[in-house]
């Protein structure tokens, strides 16, 4: 059940109308009623693959409890060692086994020795990356003593499982959610209006910007021998909007379906493409995650206190961490250290925390150094999204090849007018709304009914205009 | 609450009225799928011969060159589950049917309908055939199945353009213009999109293949499973494999069924360059002959 399929469209409805009319009085109804929709909504992938989500948010609660009574530190050791083992042990093996099984393989061919490695014939868990990190920075807090474990098994399943961010995140922290599932929800209509107007822009996003980017940029991947180099400049630059409108519509959707029902998720993206340094980008680019790396890899490494050379250790490590999170491939190993390798003149240079504000703040247009800068990182984070999308590293570098060939001086051969016009109202949309939560946020204070009605309508036309055979959200696969 | 529901209601009411009226109109548009049904409602029980199958049958086999009562219900991107379905929707009718013919081809037994790209095409069967072998929401509504873009084009050409999307003749034939596409080109890329099919639908796909010939062999039809001709440029470029895993199942089905004959046209020198619309399908042309040489066998196989 995907957020841009009718079956979402239609049990979205059905489970807000039940929270609030049949279970309104009672949180703790709320809860049941949230837990049994969110196990609903990740069966409707595979059913098997709820006993595994199950055990996992049942492993970790129960191993929060038992740190927290523990009367030796060594107990409190081994509990915490069981989860953090079983949870990366089921991670390793259904994503990563396949990858070390191949790879040590091609290791022993390259040195002469030929061995057929035994592999898994499984498919990755939907959201096992996601829900993982959740309960893994649960027991870590519980065991350095930052939280008190949840004494209620549905409360925290909860926290786990709550179908908006179950697949895909954002990342939650027991710090920010739990408090919210174990308060009283009160209807509230500003609240409720602002989420869907959220999951509208979301909807826009991966319908109109995504899935219409994708068609372009399969294509030109697919067939980039075939291409010119500013073809294929092209179709980087396209994936660098596919990859946007795809991963902040999905958080957009999840973001706005968790206000229907009276709860704030973390945000996810606050206008990365605006950003005037990569350590700009990345404060605001997919946050909850690089946020839960900084806090329970780079910060406890020693983070930027210390030598430059612990910072560039510390950053080449977060960023190849958080490559591999994505995938078992080396191409998002690739991606990862050049991310790194762009970050670190700043944080060598102590300018990574130059660029904490918006671009342009209180201003319609920026300056042409901010524009420059933007520019300039745009164009790396599009030429680190080439490794990202390739199938493997050849194809990656034979693309990068081409695109610094003459060829590039060419006018690209595929020319996609209808979805530059989207392009044009995206960025638009983005530039006017980048100093708020998300970007139509906005609209309630400036427009009056009248226009914002009709701003939904068009959005709401270019939505069905575009939407086709439901396309998957890229970050599913993770 | 109430002031919410009530504005909400009044914000989605244009837009449903919108969509239901499309359905209206998108549902009143004549196409294949309603001739076909229209016409197997009103004549199953005569029918003698059933052409199953997808466009490579649809446009490759013409009932008007066939000697007995024929109707060919083949559909673009039809897949052999669906042939099963149409067969067991008219279960208690084909009284006259005496024989049937399915085309196995290269692709058949690695694709299905509801898995490719042609899906939007399942609601044709929910709506018009009222058979559904998905669970998908979309399936079952015109507006949905489609883009808007989509949608809206097909109401202009129809009601203000006045064109028609009936490409079938009054037998179910596909009729194909004779000029043809680049063979070669064709050829190279239909390989290719054929054989990137998914291996875990054969399982399905024999198991529809048994649905029909047991149901042919208790009521004594006789079947004729034929793969059809195509172009050097797509037989060239196929992956052997595939082929060899579908000749094999093909064996196994020939040797248990005994109502079962099974001839190969796939490489067929008899079909020329002007027999083909592209290097998997036939034009006009290539259709008479097909239609022809399966008529000679039909009456073959009706002597024995």
């Amino acid at each position: 059940m995907f957020f841009n399929s009718i079956s979402f469209a239609v049990f979205l409805p059905i489970v807000f109308l039940l929270y609030w009319f049949v279970a309104n009085k009672n949180f703790k109804l709320q809860n049941i009623l949230l837990l049994l929709a969110s196990y609903f909504f990740y069966a409707s992938w595979d059913w098997r693959f709820l006993f595994l989500l199950v055990f996992s948010t049942f492993l970790d609660f129960y191993s929060g409890l038992k740190m927290a009574h523990a009367k030796s530190n060594r107990t409190r050791k081994v509990y915490f060692w069981l989860s953090i083992s079983v949870n990366l042990g089921l991670l390793g093996v259904f994503k990563y086994y396949n990858f070390f099984a191949q790879s040590f393989a091609e290791l022993f061919t390259a040195i002469g020795f030929q061995i057929n490695p035994w592999t898994l014939q499984v498919i990755l868990p939907i959201g096992i990356s996601f829900y993982t990190f959740h309960g893994l920075s649960y027991v870590i807090d519980i065991y350095k003593n930052r939280i008190q474990p949840e004494k209620n098994y549905i409360d925290y399943a909860v926290f786990v499982s709550f179908f908006p961010l179950l697949v895909a995140g954002p990342i939650e922290r027991a710090t920010h959610l739990l408090p919210q599932i174990k308060r009283n929800r009160v209807f509230d209509v500003k609240q409720t209006v602002d989420g869907l107007r959220q999951i509208l822009w979301g909807l826009f996003k991966k319908v109109v910007i995504a899935d219409q980017c994708a068609g372009y940029v399969n294509d030109i991947f697919a067939h980039s021998n075939q291409y010119a180099g500013s073809t294929l400049a092209l179709g980087a630059i396209l994936f660098s909007f596919q990859i946007y409108g795809d991963f902040s519509g999905y958080s957009d959707i999840a973001l706005g379906s968790a206000r229907l029902f009276g709860i704030d998720l973390l945000k996810n993206f606050a206008f990365p493409y605006f950003s005037r340094d990569m350590a700009e980008f990345w404060r605001r680019w997919h946050i909850s995650l690089s946020s839960w790396f900084k806090d329970y890899l780079y910060i406890p490494l020693g983070g930027s206190k210390g030598s430059h050379w612990l910072k560039i250790r510390n950053t080449m490590v977060i960023f190849l961490v958080s490559g591999f999170w994505h995938g078992a491939n080396w191409t998002f190993i690739v991606w990862g250290l050049l991310n790194a390798i762009f970050i670190l003149p700043s944080m060598y240079f102590n300018t990574h925390r130059n660029n904490l504000q918006i671009i342009a703040a209180g201003k319609l247009f920026p300056s042409f150094k901010s524009f420059l800068a933007m520019i300039i990182t745009f164009g790396l984070t599009t030429f680190a999204w080439i490794f990202f999308r390739a199938e493997n590293l050849t194809k990656a570098l034979h693309y990068c090849q081409k695109i610094f060939s003459f060829s590039s001086l060419s006018m690209p051969e595929i020319n996609p007018m209808a979805l530059y016009k989207c392009l044009a109202i995206l960025i638009v949309v983005e530039w006017l709304g980048r100093e708020k939560e998300y970007a139509l946020a906005h609209l309630e204070e400036k427009m009056p009914a009248i226009l914002r009605w009709g701003t939904y309508y068009i959005l709401v036309y270019l939505i069905f205009y575009h939407v086709g055979a439901e396309q998957q959200f890229i970050y599913f696969q993770f | 609450m109430k002031n919410f529901i009530k504005y909400f209601i009044l914000f989605s009411l244009p837009i449903l009225i919108v969509g239901m009226g499309g359905e209206y109109l998108l549902r009143n548009i004549d196409n294949d799928y309603k001739h076909k049904k229209s016409y197997l409602d009103q004549h199953s029980d005569d029918i003698s011969l059933l052409i199953l199958g997808s466009s490579h049958a649809y446009y490759g086999i013409n009932p008007a060159y066939l000697s007995m009562k024929s109707y060919n219900a083949a559909n673009i991107a039809q897949s052999l589950d669906f042939d099963d379905a149409i067969l067991q929707h008219y279960a208690k009718h084909w009284r006259n049917l005496k024989y049937l013919v399915i085309p196995i081809d290269y692709l058949s037994l690695y694709n299905t309908l509801s898995y490719n790209t042609e899906k939007w095409r399942l609601k044709n069967y929910a709506i018009y055939f009222n058979i559904k072998n998905n669970n998908d929401l979309n399936a079952n509504f015109e507006v949905l199945a489609n883009k808007l873009q989509v949608n809206q084009n097909r109401l202009l050409d129809y009601y203000l353009k006045g064109n028609s999307v009936v490409t079938c003749s009054m037998h179910g034939w596909g009729v194909l213009p004779v000029i043809h596409q680049d063979l070669m080109l064709t050829g190279e890329k239909a390989a290719k999109r054929h054989t990137a099919m998914d291996a875990h639908h054969v399982a399905n796909n024999i198991k529809a293949l048994h649905s029909m010939l047991r149901f042919a062999e208790k009521k004594h039809i006789k079947v004729l499973i034929y793969s059809s001709p195509a172009y050097q440029s797509y037989v060239g470029n196929l992956n052997l494999l595939q082929l060899q895993g579908t000749n094999e199942q093909l064996k196994k089905l020939t040797q248990r069924y005994k109502n079962v004959s099974y001839v190969n046209y796939l490489s067929d020198a008899s079909f020329k360059a002007s027999d083909y619309y592209d290097a998997d399908h036939l034009n006009k042309h290539g259709a008479q002959k097909l239609s022809l040489k399966i008529d000679s066998l039909l009456q073959q196989m009706a002597k024995k």
